[in-house]
């Protein structure tokens, strides 16, 4: 009985790591309609930047996020102007087309970059990750990562307040009538571009500070970046694309799946498992477990 | 509007036309002999990540530093000729290395080749080197698979990773029966699903016997696995005294990490990848870090060309125990200008029988490749003789801790 | 006609190019394979299939995993020959399975679901040790290897196979009722056809050159494994090069896989600048979505100009 405790609590916080990975890759695609397939080098590139700050600097971690924040902010802006404007106007078909070339020109660009600059003028081995939130954890008999309950805090935290902002505010429904309907929000008489540079930010710092979360519990290196988009993919389209919370719930899905894969089976099937049960809720549920759909 | 589309065509027609000139001869002016060596690295993409920009350069310092001497002595030119590197990246992909070594074969006619990175691509780039007759000196590879094809043109510095755990397991023999170490009894082997270090896992489970201990259990995990907690959960119920990781040092972080906060706590707790790279304890910490063992390359050599190697590491940037293959390319290539001062030729089936035959000091030791050794199950030919060195996180620094003529400390137990 | 002097030019170039280039030539024919037959899917259909991978690595070690079995050994020369069609006929029997739940889906959806399939065939390359040689790989026995030149040929020809296949079906009516079913789906389905067959026989008509690609790749290069057969990009860079040189045109493929196989050439073989080889190829992807997002063959700017308009008629 403990052991099965033990694996859904595993699963859960395993899911939680899932969560983080997914939930900025939802908003990203949910409120501007760009595929962002560089999410995962973003991401990536939070961590890295978190890790420069923290560990090679030796800035405190809360001083360290909120310059990370700078840093995405001014790329966010130029990723907006660069990238997103000019595709903001197409057709759909055009928009998803164009969004995934462009961000994977993007992103390998980004990773390479990453991948040089590192061993040039970091140090010799480029894989990063934090020791700053190290704890064990138990709950009775149940043994839990202390990390991965930090990142968990972080996730419910920030997932809560997406939501409440999409779903309350005057601006988060207005980037929720902007992804329906492009050409009927420009009727209503606001400023897309704006709008469009307000969220975009919002999702590329989120994304940044999530990579941040992301390696106090699990090392990254500069490539890994292209593997995680395809995992956030999996979370997103397993919640449904554009449902916050229900990333947190796809996340703790595909959680206990695979740790109870690893317990039964073996760990070389998790991975298995994982896109086993995506593909069933696909072919299913195309939607997804919670979702309304991609329009 | 048109002019734009016109000139993106005359471009791509161009570029097209360039590189399809560049595939004819050119007319190259006469210059003095040069010993061209030829290979491949993963500079850029996933393997670049152990290897990357950095192994191109210490071996373009190197060739230098040759050229800097004065260069090789080859006996039927009777004079020193210089070397000339020719490297190129291959983006840890295995078709484009493939291309680039049938280039350097071919378009580039080197004399002799260096080894590539990973083990796919060391099969493929020794394929190429095999069907030319072309010497080829791997530096890293060390997996059985590549050495038991039955090559004629292949030898690699490196000892087989299944033999990494002869060394560790004779150590604790020794620190257990001198009293040094608590007698451990099992052991427990994790695996990451790579050739490397699956074998290097093989040696863990296959040769525990050589300390005595019984295996447990052996769990293999995916590539890049970030999630540990049902294996975790199993070896708490199992409690061995040793757990062996053979992962590579990202996927260690992850393990170790996981381990201290699940309270897994084992009387040992070897990675032999955690020790390959300085970075290890800042990712995980002082808490986890101290007291783990691993194995390493580097050490402070007392032997060979050992000044000139390590004034090659500074040159490079490269300080403490990074970037460990430093020690295996500069002998591989060093082996590879004695083959031909000893051929005193550069006539490729001399050099290769000089190589085989090669008996000299290096940084190690004698150097010397082995032939017709049974390694894990496999026959295998062209091995090297450069073992791994035990070694200890001791107060945030990497400590060899075996033998006794290269330990800079001793083994401490972790509890 | 353009397409035969090509054709011929290209039979011809081995004479002069260094084996060097044969080898670049023959792998990016394999490209071009898989290429046109994303287009089937894509250009044709209207579904973005990112499966093409599977079809290949699957052809690439069934065929590996056969010839190394004693008793197709035994059949000499005409192993390879049975061994080749044992794996075209497993793939199109896969392409005919998955085809079920997968045309399911649509669009966004179809994507990721035959993205699913190439993972899950790397995972069980990797696991099932015993069957396919796990991480270690497998190896093509010495005797059945393929001469490069032989290679070169064959893979020319299958290339030229999948274009003509591809010109058949913008002539045909098969390729005709694709495009009713890309159009409109229901209105189709009212006209009397039958989505669902029309859409698995795309499926398999799209896996079976790109197994023999596999085939050809494995007999060509003696090794595979997990990653070489099955990696994400043998399924992500023929969707790439097709929407570069144009979906839906019968020699868009041609020009997507020229152009990036022309970049990752100069860029790997003759540029040795001491920035990251990738960055050429991210930035070019950036500058080619920003300018020309519908490909090639299909930007307005491109085809003014009467050679490009001529070549996109096809």
């Amino acid at each position: 009985m403990t052991r099965a405790l033990e694996l859904v609590v595993s699963g859960v916080s395993l899911g939680g790591i899932y969560a983080l990975l997914a939930f900025a890759f939802s908003l990203t695609i949910s409120t501007t309609r760009i595929l962002n397939v560089a999410h995962g080098v973003l991401f990536v590139w939070g961590g890295a930047v978190f890790v420069i700050f923290s560990q090679k600097l030796g800035l405190h971690p809360v001083l360290s996020i909120v310059l990370l924040s700078v840093v995405f902010f001014l790329f966010a802006v130029a990723f907006e102007r660069g990238i997103v404007r000019p595709l903001l106007g197409r057709s759909a078909h055009r928009l998803l087309v164009g969004s995934i070339m462009a961000t994977f020109g993007l992103g390998l660009s980004m990773e390479s970059t990453l991948g040089y600059a590192w061993v040039t003028y970091v140090d010799p081995y480029p894989v990063f990750s934090s020791s700053l939130a190290m704890f064990p954890v138990t709950l009775g008999t149940v043994a839990l990562s202390g990390s991965r309950l930090v990142i968990l805090g972080f996730v419910l935290v920030t997932v809560t307040a997406f939501h409440l902002f999409l779903q309350k505010t005057f601006l988060g429904k207005a980037a929720r009538a902007m992804a329906q309907s492009f050409d009927g929000f420009l009727v209503i008489g606001l400023n897309p571009y704006r709008l469009s540079l307000i969220l975009f930010t919002l999702a590329i710092i989120a994304t940044a500070i999530s990579g941040a979360f992301y390696v106090l519990a699990v090392p990254l290196n500069p490539y890994d970046g292209l593997p995680l988009t395809l995992k956030a993919f999996t979370v997103v389209v397993l919640a449904g694309v554009g449902n916050l919370p229900a990333t947190l719930v796809a996340g703790a899905v595909l959680g206990i799946a695979e740790v109870s894969t690893s317990q039964f089976l073996g760990t070389i099937w998790a991975p298995a498992v994982s896109l086993t049960v995506l593909f069933l809720v696909l072919v299913v549920k195309p939607t997804g477990l919670f979702g309304k759909g991609l329009q | 509007m048109r002019r734009k589309s016109w000139l993106i065509g005359m471009a791509l027609m161009l570029i097209g036309l360039g590189a399809l000139l560049s595939v004819f001869p050119s007319g190259a002016p006469a210059q003095p002999r040069e010993i061209k060596i030829g290979g491949t690295m993963a500079i850029t993409g996933t393997f670049s990540v152990e290897w990357g920009p950095k192994a191109k350069q210490f071996m373009e310092e190197w060739a230098a530093m040759v050229n800097e001497r004065g260069g090789v002595f080859v006996k039927e030119a009777n004079a020193k000729l210089p070397v000339k590197l020719i490297l190129y990246d291959d983006g840890s992909n295995a078709d484009r290395a493939v291309e680039l070594y049938e280039r350097l074969a071919t378009t580039d006619k080197v004399d002799f080749f260096t080894g590539p990175a990973s083990s796919p691509i060391t099969i493929k780039a020794s394929t190429i080197a095999e069907k030319y007759g072309i010497p080829m000196v791997t530096a890293e590879a060390n997996s059985p698979a590549i050495f038991a094809r039955g090559f004629k043109w292949l030898v690699g510095a490196d000892r087989p990773a299944p033999q990494w755990a002869e060394d560790y397991y004779a150590m604790l023999k020794t620190l257990m029966d001198g009293g040094a170490m608590p007698r451990l009894k099992t052991v427990a082997v994790v695996q990451e699903n790579t050739p490397h270090t699956m074998d290097v896992g093989w040696g863990g489970t296959n040769r525990a016997n050589i300390a005595g201990l019984t295996v447990v259990t052996t769990e293999t995990v995916p590539p890049g696995a970030t999630d540990f907690s049902a294996i975790v959960g199993k070896l708490k119920g199992l409690n061995p005294d040793l757990v062996y990781v053979a992962a590579w040092a990202g996927t260690g972080v992850a393990f170790a990490k996981q381990a201290f906060e699940l309270g897994l706590k084992p009387k040992e707790l070897h990675i032999p990848h955690s020790t390959i790279t300085e970075k290890y304890y800042s990712m995980v910490g002082a808490s986890i870090g101290e007291g783990i063992t691993g194995v390493t390359h580097e050490a402070h050599f007392k032997k060979g060309d050992k000044d000139a190697y390590f004034a090659l590491r500074k040159k490079v940037g490269l300080t403490g125990f990074d970037a460990g293959w430093t020690s295996l390319r500069f002998i591989a290539l060093e082996a590879l200008t004695k083959a031909i001062e000893q051929a005193g030729s550069l006539d490729r089936a001399k050099v290769m029988a000089a190589l085989k035959a090669l008996h000299y000091e290096t940084l190690h030791g004698e150097l010397a490749f082995g032939f017709g050794l049974e390694v894990a199950g496999k026959k295998v030919d062209g091995v090297g003789n450069k073992i791994v060195y035990p070694a200890q996180w001791q107060n945030g620094k990497i400590e060899v801790i075996w033998p006794k003529e290269l330990a800079t400390s001793r083994y401490r137990p972790r509890m | 006609m353009i397409a035969l002097i090509g054709v011929l030019v290209l039979a011809l170039l081995p004479l002069v190019l260094s084996s060097t280039f044969v080898l670049v030539m023959f792998l990016s024919f394999v490209w071009l394979v898989l290429t046109a037959n994303y287009d089937v899917l894509d250009g044709f259909l209207g579904q973005i299939n990112l499966g093409q991978g599977a079809f290949f690595g699957l052809g690439a070690y069934v065929v590996t995993i056969l010839l190394n079995v004693g008793t197709v050994q035994t059949l000499g020369r005409f192993a390879v020959v049975l061994a080749t069609l044992v794996a075209l006929a497993v793939t199109a029997l896969f392409a005919a399975v998955m085809a079920f739940p997968l045309f399911r889906l649509r669009g966004f959806y179809f994507a990721i679901g035959t993205l699913i399939l190439i993972f899950l065939l790397q995972v069980f390359a990797l696991n099932l040790t015993a069957l396919t040689g796990g991480a270690y790989g497998a190896y093509v026995p010495p005797a059945f290897f393929m001469n490069a030149l032989v290679g070169y040929y064959l893979a020319l020809g299958l290339a030229v196979l999948s274009l003509a296949l591809n010109y058949y079906l913008a002539r045909s009516t098969l390729g005709l009722a694709f495009r009713c079913i890309k159009g409109d789906e229901d209105a189709a389905r009212s006209l009397g056809l039958d989505p669902m067959k029309y859409k698995i026989t795309a499926l398999v008509i799209a896996s079976v050159p790109s197994a023999a690609a596999g085939v050809l790749f494995a007999l060509n290069s003696g090794f595979i494994d997990p990653g070489i057969a099955l990696g994400v990009e043998r399924s992500l860079l023929p969707s790439l090069m097709a929407l570069l040189g144009g979906t839906g045109v019968v020699l868009g493929p041609v020009f997507g896989t020229a152009i990036v196989r022309i970049i990752e050439t100069v860029v790997f073989h003759y540029l040795r600048l001491p920035v990251p080889s990738m960055l050429f190829f991210g930035i070019t992807l950036l500058v080619v979505a920003l300018f020309i997002p519908e490909g090639l063959l299909k930007s307005p700017r491109i085809t003014r100009v009467k050679l490009f308009g001529k070549l996109a008629s096809y």
